[in-house]
């Protein structure tokens, strides 16, 4: 430290967690290190600095960083601590622009700190890398007592009355993390549901026409398929067996599976250099899986090193994959959605079925019209409008009204928002089609919701949404965004006028006498209502109703053709939302 | 005046464009990390990458957008064009097809872009000479070009660095209105450190307009 500078505080054993895009990075992911409130003369400023790790005699010192060959260790600590040191934090208080608190998972609580950066155009946090999180052991909550204190003194200008019963609510929330173990009592679950989903609370005091649901019993969520027998139950899941087959008939169809694949195989296999020569299209689509083959997953250890047999594996059945839908093709991606798979399965045959069975429902994302991914999107619009009318104002405004920022979500299934386990569990999960049809949207509402705060309180624009959505990967709490799409599901679900266009996602049954204007148009296709299947919730339901008001014209028409629905008439509605916005 | 990464005059928005495969985040990780990277994923969507350069002795942070390059997805990368000061568009020397679709990748750039975007033609893998299938000269023809190789990094380096000082010339003789909607170029004075420091009004410092 400088001479004139003074240390105000310090605490060790602080971590940064560095959001690299690799799967398997968790070794260094977190840092360890020490952070520091430095008074300098320029300003206040806050430093977190990485552990020293330059001790030759690394196994005294490293605990954490365990040696195992002798000689070459200490070069590997070496520069380890060169890539640490890059990572040094120093910033400004004044250049602070929100942080944000995450509850502790997995024993750990995270500070994420976004800066002002001066300009709009990126968001910037602490470090190179574009999120950075300091994370630190539970226990340090004198840590976060100090930053607080730190806003109201260095920031009074904008610190208000209204400032002070949030940072109340945010130390009540830490004391109750703290004293809470991990899993929280049931009882507790309906409030929570309540508090977060604060567009349900906003419409029903902004939005004439809205019914709330006060009290919902949580279900318990299942926790996914016991891993030792996911390789059986995924075969289930995607229709490679049949649910009421037998076991010998199960046999028998794996025969079959196994006689065409190895015969869809021999038709590209077989193909020579010289046919191949016109055969244009086909040597095309070899050489795109060729080269997404060598990049896909690398980092995971079933797929890394060089000359990697698995890596064939993966070739060969997208390879198959093109005979088999010769008109789809390979588009990038599937080999994202064919990786956890063949982890899976372990098997060529297996894993190819199981593939094409997942391709059943996600095909259309790939097809050249990208209609499958323009539907979902303007789905996801015509959700949030009716879910959170706020955010959804909020997003048409800031030009991001096309969602364009949930592509790669909806493309590959959240496949590189997770880690593996977690993408596994959230897959089965989604294959189940429970709660409801098209659970994954809800999905993408429930983080949305999640960091509804962060985008709207920082005022970010079309580019730091993008980027903040962009960057978000392996920062999402898998079970907690569950449990809140299943909240919002459940809402839906008890919600008495819901209109037709949101049932029609859903996949709920649109009863022929509905009420709701919105839904003239609609076919009567549906069965007859089944009184029995609604109230099946352990707690009364408190229903304030309203009457809904029907959203705008333009999204009631899409009922009867939701492939009018396009991502062209989006903007037309990022507009409507923009005059309402401003009238 | 407080050091570090947030100590900069300008932010450049980029876009990297070209055919799937071509190396157009290797480029990016070759620019912003120094390193070659040959199992980088492919980009779903985009990806975002930084780094602050200096021009002419002004600090320029570089935010560089780069697309996913198969065709059935330009759709959605088309809308990321918007407010780019400069564009890469990249081909491989060792594919010719991947050149042959230059003039579409072009038209978007033109299209999507202001008139002011300085779009810069990179042809990459200049390392494997020996599959080359598009020669320096046809290129050369086609556009100003430079040739470079994210594995080696031979070139990448002035490719992200011509582009800006290109860039920061149209600002300095007033071809780029840097107060235009979507100029691709924010201004960010270095203020002297101070708690009402109110938020970016943009300086015409530098700006001969």
């Amino acid at each position: 430290m400088a001479s004139q500078s003074q240390v105000l505080f310090d605490k060790e054993s602080v971590y940064i967690h560095i959001n690299v895009n690799s799967q398997t990075s968790d070794k260094d992911a977190h840092i360890p290190g020490k952070v520091y409130l430095i008074q300098k003369p320029e300003g206040t400023f806050i430093e977190w600095k990485a552990e020293e790790v330059i001790s030759l005699d690394a196994s005294q010192n490293d605990q954490e960083w365990a040696v195992i060959g002798s000689t070459c260790s200490v070069v590997n600590m070496n520069s380890k601590a060169e890539i640490r040191k890059k990572y040094n934090i120093s910033f400004d208080v004044l250049d602070l622009k929100s942080f944000k608190r995450n509850a502790p998972n997995h024993g750990w609580a995270y500070i994420i700190f976004i800066l002002k950066d001066g300009h709009p155009m990126t968001v910037d946090c602490l470090l190179y890398r574009n999120m950075t999180q300091i994370c630190y052991p539970s226990h340090l909550m004198n840590y976060i007592y100090f930053l607080i204190l730190l806003k109201f003194i260095k920031d009074p200008y904008t610190t208000t009355l209204g400032g002070f019963s949030k940072v109340t609510n945010f130390l009540r929330d830490v004391l109750i993390v703290q004293d809470a173990s991990v899993t929280r009592p049931r009882e507790e679950m309906a409030d929570i549901l309540q508090e977060d989903i604060p567009g349900m609370e906003i419409s029903q005091q902004d939005e004439p026409g809205f019914e709330v649901v006060t009290k919902t019993k949580m279900p318990n969520r299942p926790e996914g398929v016991e891993p030792s027998i996911r390789v059986e139950v995924w075969k289930f899941l995607l229709g490679y067996y049949q649910w009421q087959s037998t076991y010998k008939t199960r046999t028998d169809e794996r025969k079959r599976r196994v006689d065409d694949y190895f015969r869809m195989k021999l038709q590209w296999k077989t193909i020579n250099a010289e046919q191949e020569k016109r055969f244009s299209l086909l040597k095309e689509r070899k050489c795109l899986i060729e080269k997404d083959v060598t990049r896909t997953d690398r980092t995971h250890n079933f797929f890394e090193g060089e000359m990697n047999p698995n890596l064939q594996v993966l070739n060969d059945i997208l390879m198959t994959y093109c005979m088999y839908n010769f008109d789809l093709g390979y588009v990038q991606g599937m080999s994202d959605l064919l990786s956890p798979i063949l982890v899976v399965m372990e098997n060529e045959v297996d894993a190819f079925w199981c593939f094409s069975g997942l391709m059943e429902r996600l095909c259309t994302n790939f097809e050249m019209d990208q209609k499958g991914m323009k539907v979902q999107l303007s789905q996801i619009h015509k959700l949030m409008q009716f879910v959170d009318p706020e955010l959804c104002n909020y997003l048409e405004s800031h030009d991001s009204g096309n969602f364009y920022f949930c592509f790669r979500w909806l493309l590959i299934m959240f496949k590189r928002e997770f880690s593996f386990p977690d993408v596994q569990r959230l897959w089965e999960v989604m294959w189940t089609d429970r709660p409801c049809k098209n659970f994954h949207l809800l999905l993408c509402l429930a983080i949305l919701d999640t960091e509804k705060n962060t985008l709207m309180e920082n005022k970010f624009g079309f580019t730091e949404i993008l980027k903040h959505i962009n960057d978000m990967c392996f920062a999402i709490h898998l079970q907690e965004t569950l449990k809140k799409a299943e909240g919002i599901y459940l809402q839906l679900k008890q919600c008495k006028k819901l209109p037709d266009p949101i049932k029609e996602i859903l996949g709920f049954e649109i009863s022929p006498c509905s009420s709701s204007s919105s839904s003239s148009k609609t076919t009567p296709s549906s069965t007859p209502i089944n009184r029995e299947t609604t109230p099946k919730l352990e707690l009364p339901v408190h229903v304030k109703e309203n009457g809904f008001s029907a959203p705008s014209s333009g999204t009631g028409t899409a009922v009867t053709t939701p492939d009018d629905s396009s991502i062209e008439i989006l903007p037309e509605n990022a507009e409507n939302g923009m005059n309402n916005f401003y009238n | 005046m407080a050091a570090g990464p947030y100590n900069y005059s300008y932010i450049f928005k980029y876009i990297i464009i070209g055919d799937m495969g071509v190396g157009k985040s290797c480029l990016l990780h070759q620019f912003t990390e120094k390193k070659f990277m040959a199992d980088c994923p492919h980009t779903i969507g985009v990806e975002f990458g930084t780094r602050i350069i200096e021009v002419s002795g002004q600090k320029i942070k570089l935010q560089i957008w780069d697309t996913a390059g198969q065709e059935r997805f330009r759709a959605v990368t088309r809308s990321y064009y918007r407010g780019a000061a400069g564009a890469l568009m990249v081909y491989d020397i060792t594919r010719r097809s991947t050149y042959n679709h230059l003039s579409s990748w072009l038209t978007d750039a033109r299209n999507l872009t202001n008139p002011n975007t300085v779009i810069f033609l990179i042809g990459n893998k200049s390392d494997l000479e020996a599959q080359r299938d598009v020669t320096y000269e046809e290129a050369k023809q086609f556009a100003d070009e430079n040739e470079c190789s994210a594995k080696t990094g031979d070139n990448v380096e002035d490719a992200f660095l011509d582009t800006a000082k290109k860039i920061y010339q149209n600002i300095q003789d007033g071809s780029l209105d840097l107060n235009a909607a979507e100029s691709g170029v924010q201004h960010k004075p270095a203020t002297p450190r101070n708690p009402l420091n109110t938020d970016q009004t943009p300086s015409k410092e530098g700006c001969a307009c």
